[in-house]
C-alpha cells in the first residue's frame, strides 16, 4: 500500500501546474516530459485548462458545472474526517493527495481500509475512468501516458478492494434520463449533453472540433456550450448522429470495464446508450436501446 | 510481473525522491497548492493570451484578440492588490484589468476599485500635460508648459533655498504613499526634513495604541487561522488592506470562526458578523476593558504568556520601588486597577446590554491564542483619546497570548519586507518644527492638518510646497484655512500639485504636474496582509509590454498618455537638476553606478534592488531563465517568506552577543555592532544603555530572545514613555472620555460619525472612475427613525447639520441601520470645483466660494454634476453628488497621539428656506478658537521632556533626524 501511496502522490504532483522541480518525478515515472518547462506547462494548460478541467463536480454534477452538490459532498468527506475542506475539494490533485494519505495508513486498521474504499469508490472511480479516457485521447505532452498510468493504478486499486454492491451516491443522486426522443430543440439538448454523468459522454473542445471536421460544419470559437450550439444550429441531424455514434463507442468500451468497475460502468454505459437512443434512435441496436 | 509489482517499482522511485527532498528539510508534497484560481490565464501564456472579442462579429473583425498580460499594482488604495493588465498587442492599449493570481497578498482577487482602473486611464478629463498658472493663484487659468521648463524652475528654486540655508522651506505633503520610502530618500538626499504625511488625519490614533504596546505601529492579523475575529469598524468591506484581509476573514468564517464587529452602522461588515455591536461612539475602550477584566477575574487569560512577555516588572517597580517584583503581586494589582471596569460600567458607557458584553467576553475567551483583532481608523481616529481604543483592543491579544501565533496578531514589521535601496542618504541633521512642533512630543506622525495655522502664526513659511496625490483642501478639516494659506504667497511661495486628476487643492497650485496611476508608474511596496512577507512591483504596463516585444523604453513618458510621467523618474530628474555638477553632494544619490556621470534609470535602480536585496528572488528568477528585474516585470510580486511565526521567541545569534549588560528586568544590551539584515522595514530603535550598548533582546528563562522593539524589549502593558513624557495617567491601557462623550455635549447635540468609507471609493483618488461613481456618488445623512421623528425630519428632506464652526446642508436618509442618537455621513463625497475653473466629473459639481460677514461659504452653482466629455455623458442619471462636510469641521488634535479626532458634536434640524443641498458656511473665527482650545490641552516637550529632547527617540518617525537634532533648542528669553 505504501508504494501505491507514493505513486498516487507522484501522479498528484504531476496533475498540477508543472514546475522545474517536478521533472525528476516525471522521469522516475518514465513519462515523456518535454524538454522545456514552457512546453511542459503549455501541454498541461492545453490538457487540463482547455480540454479536460479536472473537477469531479463537472463530470458528476447535474449541471456539468463547477461546484454544487457534488463539491459539497466531497467537502463533507473532509469535514467527516475532522479536517478543514480545501477551497476546491473536488479537484483531481486534491482528491489524489487525500487518497495517497489514506493509502499510507490503510494497513493500520479496518477504519482506514474502509476510508480507502470510500474515497476510491465514492469519489474517484465514479468519474475518473471516463475522464481519464478522454485525457488519454485529447491530452498533450506527457498527459496521455500519465492518464494511462493512473487508469491502471485505479484498476489495481479497484480489484484490490472489490466492487461494492451499491452505486456511488454521486451517481445515485442524478435524475433519470428523459424518456422519448429529441425533438430538435437545441436548448433542450445542450444541458444534458454537457453534463457527462447525465449523458454518459464527455465532449471536450477537441472532440467538438473533430465533430465539425467530420461533419464539414463551421466551428465557432467560444465555450463548449457556444460551440455545440453553433454546430447543432447548422445541422442538427448530422451533429446528433455523430454524438450518438460517439456514445455508442463509449458503450462498447464500458462493457469491458464493467468487469472491474461494476455498477459504475453500467451507469455510464446506460447513460451513453440512452443519449444515443434519444438523439438518433435509428442508429441504436434494439438490445442497447432497451438497456437505456 | 504480478498486477501490483509495477506499482512497487514506480512507487519505490517516488519514495526515494521524497526521502531525498525531506532530507533537505523540505516538504515533498503537502497537498494540492497550484490548482486554485485556475480560471486565470496560466502564467506561461502571459506573453500571448488569446481571447475572444465579443463585439468583433458585429464589426466583421477577427474575433481572436492577442493580449500581453502584464502585472502591476492597484493605486486606488493602500492595499496594493495585484492587477493584471490586458494589453492588446495590436493596438498596444490596456483593454481591461483583472487580478494577478501570482500576488501573495491579494491572490488574484480585487475589489471594484481594481478593474475600474481602466476608466481612470481613459478619463477624458485627466491632466495630460504640465500646467503653470496664469494670473492670480486660484484664478483658474493655466498654460501648458514643457517638463523642462517646470523642472528647471523647480530645481532652481530649491537649489537657491538650499544654498541660502532655507531648507526648512521645502515640504512634500503626501497622501497614501503606495511606495516604501523612495521619496523619503529623495528628501534625505536634499538634506530636507520636509516629509509631511496625511497620517494624523488617518491612522495616528490607531498606530499609537499599537506602538506603545509592541514597538511596531501596525497590527498584522492572521485572520485566516483565527477562531475569533474582532473588528472595530467596517473593516471587512472598506478597511485598510481590506481586500487581502476580507478574503482571509471569509476563509476563517468558512472554517467556523466567529466574527465580532463594533460599528454604529449596519455596514456590510456588520451584516457578516456573528455579533454586531453598535456602541455609543468613543465607548469602545470601556467594552474592551470590561472584557479584559472578565478574562483576568475568571482566570481565562494566558498566564504564562503574560508572565513571560509583559513588562509587568517595570510597572511594579514604578508602583513599589523598594519591593522585588512578584507576578502574583502583579496580578493583585491588575485586578485592583481594573476593578471598576465591570460589564455594568461598560454597559452604561456604551449603551450595550451588559449581558451582551458578557457574551462577547465569553466569545473572546474561547479564542485562545487564535484571536485576530483589528482597528485602524474608525474609533481610534474619531475620538479624543481614541488611541486607547487600539491599545485596549490589543490588550485582549496580549492577555490571551494571541501575539505571533496562528490566528493571532503580529507586529507589522514581521510581515512586511522592505528591500534595501542601492544607496541610502544620511538622515537630516535638523528638526522641522512645522511638522513636529514642540506641543506634540508624542504625536505619532507629522501634525500636517495644523500646517496652515502654523504658517499663519509665523512659525515658518514654505518656498516650495509639493502636494502629491493629496488634496488637503477637501480631505482635511477646516478646508477654508487651507485655501487661505495656499492663496497667500507670503506663506507658500510656490505650490506644486503632483496629481493625475484635478482636485480642490490643485486648483490653488502654481504648477500642476500630471502623474501616472497604477499602470503608468513604478513603485515597490510590501504590506502586512497575513503571516508572510512579499514585495509587489507597480510598473508602467505599456512599457513592460513594449519591452517584451523587444523595444527599448528609456523614459516612461514615451508610453504614458500625453506627457503623463511617473514620480520616480521625476524625482530623480529633479534631484539631478538641483545639483547639476554634483558640488552639493546631492547628485550622487541620483547617479548611475553602471554609467557614472549619468542619471540612474528605473531599470538600473530596481534591477539592483531585486538582484541584491531580496532574498530568494535571484534564485527564483534564475530558475525561470530570467533576471530578477525581468522576473518582477513578468509576475509583479514575489513571496519572500511564508509563515514568519513568533519572532520574539527566536534566540539572538551568538555573533550579536558581546560585552553584555542585562538589567534586573532582563533587558539585554550588547556592544556588538548592529547586524544589517536584508529587511529594511521601519523598526523602532530603543535607546542604548549608559555605556552605549545597543538593546539586542531580553533574557527569558536563561535564554536571550529577540523580544519586541520597545524600551523594555517586552510587550509594554505599562508605558514608561507615556509615564515619563507627561502622561502618567495614561501609562496603562485605559478609557478616556471622548470629546463627544455625553457628559461633554449639550442636550440637543448628537455625535456625527464622518469616518466611514463607501466600499467602492477611496477618498479623493477614485473620483474619476466612472464605473465606481455610478455605484456610489452621494453621502446622505444617516439618521435613525426615532431621531428623525423627534426632529420632524422626513426621508430625503434637506437638513442643516450645525457643527461648532458652521453648518452644511445634506439630504436625510432615515434608516434603522444606524444606532439611535448617532448621525452618520461618509466623507467620500461632496467633490467640487470652482465655477469656470478646471475640473468636473461624474461626482463633482461647480461651486462658488463666498465670503460674507467674516464667514466663508461654498454654494453649489449647479444642481447636478458636470458630465465628462466622453460618450457616456447621457448616461449620468444622478444629480446628487453629496456635500463637502469636512469644511465645517474644526481641527481636533489629540494632545497625545496628535490624531485629528474626527467625530463632531452637531445639531441637526430641517433646512431653512433658501438652503440648497451642498451649501456650506463656516465661521473661521470660531475655527481659530477651537484650534486654540485643543492646542491648550497639550503638554509641550519643553514642560515634560525628561531629557531635554523633543521626542522619545525610539518612536518611529519618517526621515528620523540625527540625535543632535532631537535636542530642544535653547529657550528664547523675552
Amino acid at each position: 500500500m505504501k508504494a501505491a501511496a507514493e505513486l498516487v502522490r507522484g501522479l498528484a504532483v504531476l496533475s498540477e501546474r508543472p514546475r522545474r522541480e517536478d521533472s525528476p518525478i516525471a522521469t522516475a515515472l518514465e513519462l515523456p516530459v518535454p524538454e522545456s518547462l514552457e512546453a511542459w506547462q503549455a501541454a498541461h494548460t492545453a490538457t487540463f485548462l482547455q480540454q479536460c478541467p479536472p473537477y469531479a463536480s463537472i463530470y458528476l454534477g447535474e449541471a456539468g458545472a463547477l461546484g454544487g452538490p457534488v463539491r459539497d459532498r466531497v467537502a463533507g468527506l473532509w469535514r467527516a474526517l475532522g479536517l478543514r475542506a480545501p477551497g476546491e475539494p473536488d479537484h483531481l490533485a486534491t482528491l489524489l493527495a487525500l487518497y495517497a494519505g489514506v493509502l499510507e495508513q490503510a494497513g493500520a486498521d479496518d477504519r482506514w481500509q474502509h476510508l480507502r474504499r470510500v474515497v476510491l469508490w465514492e469519489h474517484l472511480l465514479p468519474w475518473l475512468p471516463p475522464f481519464l479516457e478522454r485525457v488519454e485521447a485529447v491530452g498533450e505532452g506527457p498527459y496521455p501516458e500519465w492518464s494511462r498510468m493512473l487508469q491502471r493504478l485505479l484498476r489495481a486499486e479497484a480489484e484490490a478492494t472489490g466492487i461494492p454492491p451499491e452505486l456511488p451516491l454521486h451517481l445515485r443522486a442524478l435524475e433519470a434520463p428523459s424518456p422519448g426522443g429529441w425533438d430538435g430543440d437545441v436548448d433542450a439538448v445542450l444541458g444534458p449533453l454537457l453534463a457527462p454523468a447525465r449523458s454518459g459522454v464527455i465532449l471536450p473542445p477537441a472532440d467538438l472540433r473533430r465533430l465539425a471536421r467530420d461533419t464539414g460544419l463551421g466551428m465557432r470559437m467560444g465555450d463548449r456550450r457556444l460551440m455545440l450550439r453553433s454546430l447543432l444550429e447548422q445541422d442538427a441531424t448530422a451533429v446528433s448522429g455523430w454524438i450518438a455514434g460517439a456514445a455508442l463507442c463509449r458503450c462498447e468500451r464500458l462493457r469491458v470495464e464493467e468487469r472491474w468497475l461494476g455498477a459504475v460502468a453500467r451507469h455510464w454505459r446506460d447513460r451513453a446508450a440512452a443519449t444515443a437512443c434519444w438523439l438518433a434512435p435509428g442508429e441504436v441496436p434494439d438490445a442497447m436501446a432497451e438497456n437505456g | 510481473m504480478n498486477s501490483r509489482s509495477w506499482i512497487e517499482r514506480l512507487g519505490g522511485r517516488i519514495s526515494a525522491l521524497r526521502r531525498e527532498t525531506e532530507s533537505r528539510g523540505e516538504t515533498f508534497y503537502q497537498g494540492a497548492s497550484r490548482i486554485h484560481l485556475a480560471g486565470f490565464p496560466p502564467r506561461e501564456r502571459w506573453d500571448d493570451w488569446v481571447a475572444i472579442d465579443p463585439s468583433a462579429s458585429r464589426h466583421g473583425r477577427d474575433p481572436q484578440r492577442h493580449y500581453a498580460l502584464v502585472p502591476t499594482t492597484c493605486f486606488n488604495c493602500e492595499s496594493a492588490c495585484g492587477l493584471l493588465a490586458w494589453v492588446d498587442k495590436e493596438t498596444l492599449s490596456v483593454r481591461k484589468f483583472e487580478g494577478n493570481p501570482e500576488h501573495p497578498g491579494s491572490r488574484g482577487r480585487n475589489c471594484a476599485k481594481g478593474p475600474a482602473t481602466v476608466t481612470q486611464l481613459t478619463d477624458p478629463d485627466r491632466i495630460l500635460h504640465p500646467l503653470k498658472r496664469v494670473g492670480e493663484r486660484g484664478s483658474g487659468r493655466w498654460r501648458q508648459v514643457s517638463w523642462d521648463e517646470a523642472l528647471d524652475d523647480l530645481a532652481g528654486r530649491i537649489r537657491r533655498a538650499l544654498d541660502e540655508g532655507r531648507r526648512r522651506e521645502i515640504m512634500y505633503h503626501v497622501g497614501r504613499p503606495g511606495e516604501d520610502g523612495f521619496t523619503e530618500r529623495v528628501l534625505a538626499a536634499w538634506g530636507v526634513d520636509g516629509h509631511n504625511s496625511h497620517t494624523n488625519i488617518c491612522s495616528s490614533g490607531g498606530r499609537a495604541g499599537y506602538h506603545y504596546w509592541m514597538g511596531y505601529d501596525r497590527p498584522s492579523a492572521d485572520f485566516a487561522n483565527a477562531r475569533v475575529i474582532l473588528l472595530v469598524s467596517s473593516h471587512l468591506e472598506a478597511g485598510h488592506y481590506f481586500n487581502p484581509h476580507a478574503q482571509r476573514i471569509m476563509e476563517a468564517r468558512k472554517a467556523g470562526a466567529k466574527v465580532i464587529v463594533l460599528d454604529v452602522r449596519m455596514s456590510n461588515s456588520a451584516t457578516h458578523a456573528d455579533h454586531w455591536v453598535a456602541p455609543y461612539p468613543g465607548s469602545e475602550a470601556a467594552i474592551f476593558l470590561a472584557i479584559a477584566r472578565h478574562l483576568v477575574h475568571t482566570g481565562r487569560y494566558n498566564r504564562s504568556f503574560v508572565e513571560r512577555w509583559w513588562n509587568w516588572r517595570e510597572w511594579l517597580r514604578s508602583l513599589e520601588p523598594d519591593t522585588e517584583p512578584d507576578f502574583e503581586r502583579f496580578e493583585e494589582h491588575l485586578k485592583r486597577t481594573w476593578a471598576g471596569f465591570t460589564f455594568e460600567f461598560a454597559a452604561r458607557e456604551s449603551g450595550i446590554d451588559a449581558a451582551q458584553i458578557e457574551e462577547l467576553a465569553e466569545t473572546v475567551a474561547g479564542a485562545g491564542s487564535a484571536l485576530s483583532t483589528h482597528n485602524w481608523r474608525s474609533a481610534a481616529a474619531g475620538n479624543l483619546g481614541g488611541w486607547q481604543v487600539s491599545r485596549t483592543l490589543f490588550l485582549l491579544n496580549a492577555l490571551l497570548g494571541a501575539v505571533g501565533t496562528p490566528g493571532g496578531v503580529f507586529p507589522n514589521g514581521w510581515n512586511k519586507f522592505v528591500p534595501r535601496p542601492p544607496k541610502a542618504p544620511p538622515h537630516p541633521d535638523w528638526w522641522n518644527e512645522l511638522t513636529y512642533p514642540q506641543e506634540y512630543p508624542l504625536g505619532m506622525n507629522e501634525m500636517s492638518f495644523l500646517l496652515p495655522y502654523f504658517l499663519r502664526e509665523g512659525r515658518g513659511r514654505l518656498d516650495v510646497y509639493f502636494t502629491r496625490v493629496y488634496n488637503p483642501v477637501w480631505t482635511n478639516p477646516g478646508g477654508f484655512t487651507w485655501i487661505d494659506a495656499l492663496t497667500d504667497e507670503s506663506l507658500v511661495g510656490l505650490h506644486v500639485a503632483l496629481t493625475p486628476t484635478w482636485n480642490e487643492t490643485a486648483y490653488f497650485a502654481d504648477y500642476v504636474l500630471p502623474m501616472g496611476i497604477s499602470s503608468e508608474r513604478h513603485d515597490l511596496h510590501s504590506y502586512e496582509t497575513h503571516d508572510g512577507q512579499w514585495i509587489g512591483f507597480r510598473q508602467p504596463v505599456l512599457r513592460a509590454a513594449r519591452e517584451r516585444a523587444g523595444e527599448t523604453v528609456a523614459d516612461t513618458r514615451e508610453v504614458n498618455p500625453g506627457e503623463v510621467w511617473e514620480e520616480n523618474e521625476f524625482w530623480l530628474d529633479l534631484t539631478w537638476r538641483i545639483d547639476p555638477d554634483g558640488e552639493r553632494g546631492i547628485r550622487e544619490f541620483a547617479e548611475s553606478r553602471e554609467r557614472p556621470g549619468e542619471r540612474i534609470g528605473v531599470d538600473e535602480y530596481y534591477g539592483e534592488i531585486f538582484a541584491r536585496s531580496v532574498p530568494g528572488l535571484p534564485g527564483a528568477a534564475e530558475g525561470e531563465g530570467l533576471s530578477p528585474l525581468q522576473y518582477m516585470r513578468r509576475y509583479g510580486a514575489f513571496e519572500v517568506a511564508r509563515g514568519v511565526g513568533p519572532v520574539h521567541e527566536s534566540a539572538v545569534d551568538e555573533s550579536e552577543l558581546e560585552d553584555l549588560a542585562v538589567t534586573p528586568d532582563g533587558r539585554v544590551y550588547t556592544a556588538a555592532a548592529p547586524v544589517r539584515g536584508a529587511n529594511a522595514v521601519p523598526t523602532p530603535a530603543p535607546e542604548p544603555d549608559a555605556q552605549g550598548r545597543r538593546p539586542v533582546g531580553v533574557e527569558v528563562e536563561g535564554r536571550i530572545l529577540r523580544g519586541f522593539p520597545t524600551p523594555s524589549g517586552r510587550l509594554e502593558f505599562w508605558s514608561s514613555t507615556l509615564a515619563q513624557w507627561g502622561w502618567p495617567e495614561y501609562a496603562l491601557p485605559t478609557y478616556i472620555h471622548s470629546h463627544i462623550h455625553p457628559s461633554r455635549m449639550a442636550g440637543d447635540e448628537m455625535p456625527l460619525i464622518s469616518t466611514f468609507r463607501l466600499p467602492v471609493h477611496i477618498h479623493t483618488r477614485s473620483a474619476n472612475a466612472k464605473w465606481l461613481n455610478e455605484i456610489a456618488h452621494t453621502n446622505p445623512l444617516w439618521i435613525h427613525p426615532r431621531d428623525a421623528a423627534r426632529l420632524h425630519i422626513g426621508g430625503g428632506q434637506l437638513v442643516r447639520v450645525e457643527t461648532a464652526i458652521g453648518y452644511f446642508v445634506a439630504r436625510a436618509w432615515v434608516t434603522e441601520g444606524i444606532r439611535p442618537g448617532v448621525l452618520g455621513c461618509s466623507h467620500h463625497m461632496g467633490r467640487w470645483h470652482v465655477q469656470g475653473g478646471p475640473g468636473g466629473g461624474q461626482i463633482d459639481r461647480a461651486v462658488t466660494l463666498r465670503e460674507s460677514d467674516g464667514r466663508r461659504g461654498l454654494t453649489p452653482a449647479q444642481s447636478s454634476p458636470e458630465s465628462p466629455a466622453d460618450g457616456d455623458r447621457a448616461r449620468i442619471w444622478w444629480t446628487d453628488v453629496g456635500v463637502h462636510q469636512n469644511l465645517t469641521f474644526a481641527v481636533h488634535p489629540d494632545p497625545v497621539s496628535g490624531q485629528h479626532c474626527w467625530h463632531q458634536a452637531v445639531r441637526v434640524r430641517p433646512a431653512e428656506a433658501g438652503d440648497a443641498h451642498g451649501d456650506v458656511w463656516v465661521d473661521t473665527t470660531a475655527a481659530d478658537r477651537v484650534y486654540r482650545e485643543w492646542l491648550a490641552m497639550t503638554r509641550p516637550a519643553r514642560q515634560v521632556s525628561p531629557d531635554g529632547t523633543r521626542r522619545p527617540r525610539w518612536l518611529l518617525r519618517p526621515l528620523k533626524p540625527t540625535a543632535e537634532a532631537y535636542r530642544l533648542p535653547p529657550e528664547e528669553t523675552p
